[in-house]
């Protein structure tokens, strides 16, 4: 069928574009310009250099809102996976209107947009006196992981099988033990696709860090405070930008090859 | 074989362990929002609140033009983007899912990988690329089309609506993706064998089975971009202003009660559209994938 070639010819020519060109083009000045010789960003090529890098993981602020944002990524990931797996099993398996209305209930913080959260937890620390810090903004990314985790995982728990639970449980293993050793290695890829989502996210959060950080930065909020302000900062950045491509792109592949992720 | 008790235990079990979640979320979510709300009815007084309930923070940006039209450039400057980001993402996941099915995971995974730059580095890549000395106005002057930089490319409505779609794209193909790969061949063949021509089969089988993706997106896109303040106060100039650029002009001015008025208005009309949205599309494509 002609039409239906010239169809294809159109989507791959387009695909390719939109990809390559208009997704890639920023990713590819930071990459690029990262090792150009210039103290600040100009759109032309000075020559190569490492400096950047150099300087990058030589400074103070730099590193530390680094492992500041690991730090409150771990934490929120692992508090947030023991928090939500439970509610995940309820909303799938329950049933009736309570269920309906928990759901609700759940979902509010995940269908809001996240300053709504960072605004009211700044009033809500400011107004209990508690002083903020690198906890009290990984407190608040764990309000909106939590129906994350349930919204990620609650399509794969739909297709497990409960009779195979009531057999292992009917053969004389605890509720723990069934979990354990009956749902646990069926469920774990999807808990691990979750898991890096929420990490992820936490990690890149912006608007609620902004509002609940202490005086330590996290990564994305120190970035925000000095990218308009100082020029020859962003060098230093975009160094840093790159190291985060290439070391998450070779984690993300490792995972991806190694089959403990299913995407789709 | 249960036991008598079997049942009550079971639910106290299942009560038990949705608890701790639960109650996290109402004690930071709910009382936080509920002080918010409460704070927003109150005298607007810098640095302190003072409990007395008053409309006033509300009657003003009801009448007052300077609030009214960042809330509707807000609206206008994300519908744009999100119809764009649909037309722009939609051949692309066709493409990978119908196409070239080989070629589907992999290109997903080029796909996230932009995205692990964090969102305001990738602004401010754009700004080298749109902004006035940035790449685009420099080719553009080389090659003589025009005699002196492009401005209305940055610092506008034009490059928010840009850095939206740049941001948000790959969250556009992936749902649209994992939809047309779920709808199953022989609805297609079943068509064909009837006769249907591509733009039939298109119209009836395709679109009414996309559904859940577009309500996807628009949970995911639309509703969280409306209260987005680092894009337009980066790239937005004035007439990129949005509402969330204002809630945290006065929040970082403590003037908490106007902010908070702000933010109740902004919670109320995503929690308005995401009841709408759920009325259009039905609940159960929230589950379906």
């Amino acid at each position: 069928m002609e039409t239906s070639r010239l169809l294809k010819i159109a989507l791959v020519a387009y695909t390719a574009f939109t990809v390559g060109f208009f997704i890639y083009l920023p990713v590819a000045v930071i990459i690029v310009y990262s090792f150009n010789d210039v103290p600040f960003f100009i759109p032309e090529w000075r020559g190569f250099t490492l400096e950047w890098f150099v300087k990058a993981f030589t400074r103070r602020d730099v590193v530390t809102s680094l492992w500041n944002s690991l730090y409150i990524a771990v934490f929120t990931t692992a508090v947030s996976l023991a928090l939500a797996i439970p509610p995940t099993f309820y909303v799938v398996r329950g049933r009736g209107r309570v269920k309906d209305l928990y759901m609700l209930y759940l979902m509010l913080p995940f269908v809001i947009p996240w300053i709504i959260i960072g605004v009211s937890l700044y009033i809500f620390y400011w107004y209990l006196g508690i002083e903020k810090s690198l906890l009290t903004a990984a407190l608040g990314h764990i309000v909106y992981s939590i129906p994350l985790i349930v919204t990620l995982l609650a399509p794969r728990l739909y297709s497990l099988d409960p009779d195979i639970e009531r057999a292992s449980m009917d053969l004389g293993a605890t509720p723990w033990q069934t979990f354990r050793y009956v749902v646990f290695p069926q469920v774990f890829p999807a808990i691990v696709s979750a898991a890096i989502i929420t990490f992820i996210w936490s990690f890149d959060n912006f608007v609620i860090s902004y509002y609940t950080l202490g005086g330590e930065l996290t990564w994305p909020v120190w970035v925000f405070s000095v990218i308009g302000k100082q020029r020859n900062i962003f060098p230093v950045v975009m160094a840093v930008s790159t190291v985060i491509i290439l070391v998450s792109t070779v984690v993300i592949a490792y995972i991806v090859k190694k089959g403990y992720v299913d995407i789709l | 074989m249960r036991r008598p008790t079997g049942e009550s235990l079971q639910r106290l079990r299942i009560f038990l362990s949705n608890l701790p979640a639960s109650a996290y979320i109402f004690i930071m979510f709910y009382v936080s929002i509920g002080i918010l709300i409460a704070i927003s009815f109150t005298v607007p007084r810098k640095y302190i609140v003072e409990w007395s309930f008053t409309l006033e923070n509300y009657v003003r940006i009801f009448t007052d033009p300077r609030f009214l039209s960042p809330i509707l450039n807000t609206f206008l400057i994300v519908t744009v983007a999100t119809i764009l980001l649909i037309i722009v993402g939609f051949p692309i996941a066709y493409y990978l899912a119908r196409v070239n099915p080989n070629l589907g995971i992999k290109l997903i995974f080029f796909l996230i990988i932009p995205v692990e730059v964090n969102y305001l580095i990738r602004v401010y890549a754009w700004r080298n690329i749109l902004g006035e000395n940035g790449f685009l106005n420099s080719l553009l002057l080389s090659l003589g089309v025009i005699d002196k930089p492009l401005t209305f490319l940055f610092y506008s409505w034009f490059a928010v609506v840009i850095v939206l779609i740049h941001e948000w794209l790959p969250y556009v193909v992936i749902p649209f993706y994992v939809n047309l790969v779920g709808i199953p061949r022989q609805l297609y063949e079943a068509a064909m064998d009837l006769g249907a021509n591509r733009w039939q089969i298109f119209r009836s089988i395709t679109l009414p089975l996309v559904k859940p993706a577009v309500l996807t997106v628009l949970f995911i896109v639309f509703i969280p971009s409306l209260g987005e303040f680092a894009i337009p106060s980066l790239v937005g100039g004035e007439s990129g202003i949005m509402l969330g650029v204002l809630i945290d002009r006065y929040l970082s001015d403590f003037r908490l009660a106007f902010g908070a008025a702000l933010s109740f208005i902004l919670l109320l009309v995503t929690m308005g559209l995401s009841i709408l949205m759920i009325k259009i599309f039905g609940y159960e494509a929230l589950y379906q994938r």
